[in-house]
């Protein structure tokens, strides 16, 4: 189906303006010579749109998801179940557009299910504010990370102390960001999958932010009370990346004295969606309001004293502040979040604590499966996730996996070349039963070798 | 309706100074100024002790329009800051020459005085954009 904008009337009409006969002699004279290609396109032929179908169908059903195999695989995005309500929701035509709305003041429903959205992160958190969603849970901990250097009275460019494990893919994102500013990088060191003591004398006097990661990524819960601590003492921002759900189970970082929390909420509701989009959030305190990228929902009294929501503090971001706006991301991640809203509220706080007890049983009994057949790196207790030491390659073992249906996890190395490549990570969620993970341990047993 | 009084001088980024000795001077921002902005809403406080330079971004004032920036007239240090605009920024549009200057500084090079504007010449400079 060709869509041509002009007429041939209109064409006609331009050439004559122009005073050129026809459309290659415009093209002759736009498109110097050498720059022309002469002989015909090496295309294939073209399709019917019932042939591109059937075309894509087969592509796509080479694929291996978590749909029609048993999947293990986690790492940071999760197959979580997602009740049939949150597709009913956000499938509405009103909200079934993923960008902010222009004259945002126009769409109170978006608005509405965007500060719902904040006020159930907030919640979550601990937190007075957070804003309407960010990119992914690895751009929220980088813009989390520039937010502490507005915040931060300390010499510039400044340090950043990270508690390893964090995620690979976060600290790839981290480095991009933060390498214009000249930002260095500082590690923690971990022992299977806590990190070590903290020394004070440690902290450099430069460093204005840490990052701490609950859990961390090897799976493994820890109690970084002690470490948040020091680092507060010593004048240093502390940024938590969190997992959602475990926030349910845990003294949130909001209410521990931690200044930002970020992670990634697509276990909220969002589907896998072969691996994107993603949903950041960040959550802090409420003095810290005006550095606060992105956007922020507010809400406040129309002329006839009716609720209404707006977009608020706008004044702060790209689109009019140029550069010296808090962030360049002017948008937010709205069809995902209100995903995530509806989820949350259809789960309700108890049953969001109950499904979040439900993973952690299930990682725990993960685990002990596991210690039976081989050593476990990550230490306990872990949630979703579970580091095992395979005896051979954990990518070939993946790979002899998928001929019995089980997508058996996600072999570390891929994730970080450094890791050792016996590493597999396999991650259960409330959807993944206790014979699954029976049947699992029998099929690593029988293929690792 | 004067909205420009003589009793003190102008720089070019919008901001008043007015000396009140020979040493300090109070600085806010020109009618102008908070007419073009519109309803201020937050002022982030300058911090008193800093020691700033003439022309040197010092602080951020918010309407409900834009950001801005507020520029220090003169070098010197920082001595005093207006906490009654910080609580209640709106007094800068009701009263940008007396309730609402917003710092007081020291100054370091009085000769940095010649070169800012009289009222006469800063309504001129308005004038000609």
């Amino acid at each position: 189906m060709d869509y041509i904008p002009h007429s041939p009337e209109e064409i006609k009409s331009m050439l004559e303006e122009l005073g050129i006969d026809s459309l290659d002699d415009l093209v002759a004279l736009a498109v110097p010579e050498k720059a022309r290609t002469r002989r015909k396109l090496n295309l294939e032929k073209p399709l019917s749109e019932a042939e591109v179908a059937a075309h894509l169908e087969t592509l796509a059903a080479r694929n291996a998801s978590s749909k029609g195999f048993l999947s293990f695989a986690g790492a940071g995005a999760y197959h979580h179940f997602v009740p049939a309500v949150v597709d009913a929701i956000i499938s509405r035509p009103e909200f079934f557009t993923a960008y902010t709305p222009y004259q945002p003041e126009a769409s109170q429903g978006t608005l509405a299910a965007i500060f719902e959205f904040q006020t159930i992160i907030a919640e979550l958190t601990g937190f007075e504010i957070a804003n309407a969603s960010m990119y992914d849970g690895p751009t929220a901990l980088a813009e989390a990370v520039l937010m502490a250097r507005r915040l931060s009275s300390k010499p510039y460019p400044g340090k950043v102390l990270v508690f390893e494990p964090l995620h690979p893919v976060y600290k790839k994102v981290l480095a991009t960001y933060l390498e214009p500013h000249e930002i260095a990088v500082q590690f923690l060191s971990h022992t299977r999958g806590v990190p070590d003591h903290l020394n004070e004398n440690k902290i450099a006097p430069d460093c204005f932010a840490a990052v701490i990661s609950q859990p961390g990524f090897y799976g493994t819960i820890y109690d970084y009370r002690d470490q948040l601590k020091k680092l507060i003492e010593a004048g240093v921002l502390t940024i938590v990346v969190h997992d959602p759900h475990l926030l349910a189970l845990l003294e949130p970082p909001g209410k521990l004295g931690a200044d930002i929390c970020v992670g990634e909420a697509q276990p909220l509701g969002n589907h896998l969606n072969f691996g994107g989009p993603l949903l950041g959030f960040m959550a802090t305190k409420k003095e810290y309001l005006r550095q606060l990228p992105g956007r922020l929902v507010g809400e406040t009294v129309d002329a006839d004293g009716n609720r209404v929501f707006v977009m608020t503090l706008q004044t702060r971001e790209q689109h009019i502040r140029r550069e010296k706006a808090t962030s360049n991301i002017c948008t937010n991640e709205a069809l995902c979040a209100l995903a995530a809203t509806v989820y949350a509220s259809w789960l309700g706080p108890q049953g969001f604590r109950e499904l979040s007890k439900q993973i952690l049983l299930k990682t725990d009994y993960l685990y002990e499966k596991f210690e039976e057949i081989r050593k476990v790196h990550s230490l306990k207790p872990c949630f979703k996730d579970v580091v095992v030491e395979l005896n051979g390659n954990a990518e070939e073992l993946v790979d002899k996996c998928i001929k019995h249906g089980v997508i058996a996890g996600v072999p570390l190395s891929k994730l970080d070349p450094e890791l050792p490549s016996n590493l597999l990570m396999v991650s259960v969620t409330e959807v993944t039963l206790k014979d699954d993970i029976d049947m699992l341990a029998r099929i690593i047993a029988e293929e690792d070798r | 309706m004067n909205n420009y009084p003589d009793d003190r001088l102008y720089y070019e980024q919008h901001e008043w100074l007015k000396m009140l000795d020979e040493k300090t001077g109070l600085v806010g921002i020109s009618y102008y100024a908070q007419d073009s902005l519109g309803d201020i809403v937050y002022l982030q406080a300058p911090e008193t002790g800093k020691v700033v330079a003439r022309g040197e971004e010092i602080a951020e004032i918010e309407s409900v329009k834009a950001v801005s920036s507020i520029y220090s007239p003169v070098s010197g240090k920082i001595v005093e800051i207006n906490e009654e605009v910080i609580n209640s920024p709106e007094i800068i549009n009701q009263d940008p020459y007396e309730k609402g200057w917003i710092f007081k500084i020291e100054i370091t090079n009085p000769e940095e005085l010649n070169t800012l504007m009289d009222a006469e010449s800063y309504r001129k400079f308005i004038e000609e954009g």
